[in-house]
């Protein structure tokens, strides 16, 4: 089966007209948004060109330590991003954030590597760096809804923290209602992803790899495989994430350290 | 498990260095009914907050059955303690399951834990948030009696009862063996003879 045919760097600036469109639309409904627009699309294709000439790099090279390096590299720019665009503070959750990520994401990639798709090598550069970057960035938004969700609902109701404890329920005891609810607000998404898959949307893997020239039955075996490794990385990411934080951002009576957990000094 | 022996000397409670309530000296011995007294704002809840560990004690003497608190002195103490808050915070759920979750595994609710306040076996069914405020605090009561906790700390439990259901509360409450520390500005706490009203100074 062929591949794709390729797009001449001509033709692919021609896509670029077709943002004539939003352009036009947020400069007429003066939505401020043409700026941060045309911002965000200069740096996609400043950093897909780079992507593509370093995996190319990657891929030809494709030493184990290498393909390590550059996925600890991602999953660190991940855990930066997660904390960025939540309250929670920088320098008190970054190294939890990295490891729970790593571990997750390092631990189902090899997985799958080693029982779905059978490789020798399990760092293969291909697919450590593809699945593993594909995972990153499809845990990432369940880890900062679950994150933010967990701190700040136990910040926002703290008498009924103190209830619970004051009752003397030990300390996993009286997290219980806000771990349930932050993991169910995180992993919900993808649930409802998973109902609709195939019958309103097209995954952008599936097509990838089908617009790449695999056979339907080949592409749709990948995306199972990978949607059902994004669900578990998340539930196994914020997890870990939750629990290498919780000796951290708690004193030793269970009360919430507010000053360490949140970016503005919240009493 | 024998009740606890608190005692605060000139002890003041507060958070993030900022004072909050005392300096307050007081002793609470096994068996002790106590009423705070106090204007409102004045810190009666922060003191009860204080004494299970959720302030920090900046200065004075926080001693319970003669040591030093230590953590694993307010995590004993917690758990022989009855803590009904004024937000009084049940969660959401079935009545049943929030039971189960609250009593002990063995402890179940029968009909005269929930007859003693007028409640009956039919709320066991309710959605928690379906309840009413009134019940809300009846339920918390029942509840916290059947765990038998060695110390209660009520803050305003009664506020949402009528007379009568008050005078069988502060009556059930006055005649248990528990040391009871209790904030309302209801004068049935007052005018019961089991209790003694401690005043609580105002913060400068």
């Amino acid at each position: 089966m062929k591949g794709a045919p390729d797009i001449s760097w001509l033709a692919l600036a021609s896509c670029f007209l077709l943002l004539l469109i939003p352009i036009a639309v947020t400069a007429r409904l003066h939505l401020g948004l043409t700026r941060d627009l045309l911002v965000a699309v200069c740096r996609m294709t400043l950093q897909l060109i780079l992507a593509g000439l370093y995996l190319g790099y990657l891929f030809e090279w494709n030493h184990p330590g290498m393909n390590l390096v550059w996925l600890a590299v991602m999953l660190l720019a991940a855990s930066g991003s997660v904390l960025h665009n939540s309250a929670l503070r920088w320098r008190t959750f970054i190294l939890p954030a990295f490891l729970a990520l790593a571990l997750a994401t390092l631990g189902i990639v090899l997985y799958l590597n080693a029982f779905v798709v059978r490789l020798e090598n399990l760092f293969e550069a291909r697919y450590l760096i593809v699945l593993g970057g594909m995972l990153l960035g499809n845990c990432l938004s369940a880890n900062i809804i679950s994150a933010s969700r967990f701190y700040q609902a136990i910040h926002q109701n703290r008498s009924a923290y103190e209830s619970r404890l004051g009752n003397g329920a030990p300390l996993k005891e009286a997290l219980r209602p806000y771990v349930k609810e932050s993991l169910t607000a995180a992993l919900r998404p993808g649930i409802a992803s998973m109902m609709t898959m195939g019958l309103v949307s097209l995954p952008g893997m599936m097509t990838g790899q089908m617009l790449g020239g695999s056979d339907p039955s080949v592409a749709i075996k990948y995306q199972i495989a990978i949607m059902i490794a994004i669900f578990t990385c998340s539930t196994l990411s914020i997890s870990l994430f939750l629990l290498f934080t919780r000796r951290v951002c708690f004193d030793p009576l269970g009360n919430l350290r507010s000053q360490l957990v949140f970016k503005t000094n919240k009493t | 498990m024998s009740a606890p022996r608190i005692q605060l000397r000139d002890t003041v409670f507060g958070h993030q260095g900022t004072p909050i309530v005392g300096p307050i000296s007081l002793t609470i011995a096994p068996g002790d009914k106590i009423l705070l007294d106090g204007p409102s704002g004045c810190g009666k809840t922060s003191l009860l907050r204080g004494m299970l560990g959720f302030l920090n004690r900046l200065q004075g003497s926080y001693q319970i059955d003669e040591e030093e608190v230590s953590p694993s002195a307010i995590w004993h103490l917690r758990q022989q303690t009855g803590y009904i808050s004024q937000e009084l915070h049940l969660c959401t759920g079935s009545v049943r399951e929030w039971l189960k979750e609250t009593l002990p595994p063995a402890r179940e609710l029968h009909e005269t834990d929930l007859s003693r306040f007028h409640l009956t076996n039919a709320i066991l069914d309710q959605a928690l948030e379906d309840l009413s405020r009134g019940e809300r605090q009846r339920l918390a009561l029942v509840a916290m009696l059947a765990r038998e906790p060695k110390l209660f700390l009520l803050d305003e439990v009664t506020s949402a009862l009528n007379e009568s259901l008050r005078n069988l509360v502060v009556s059930h409450i006055a005649s248990t063996q528990a040391i009871v520390v209790v904030i309302s500005h209801d004068d049935l706490w007052k005018e019961s003879e089991a209790f003694h009203t401690y005043p609580l100074p105002v913060i400068s």
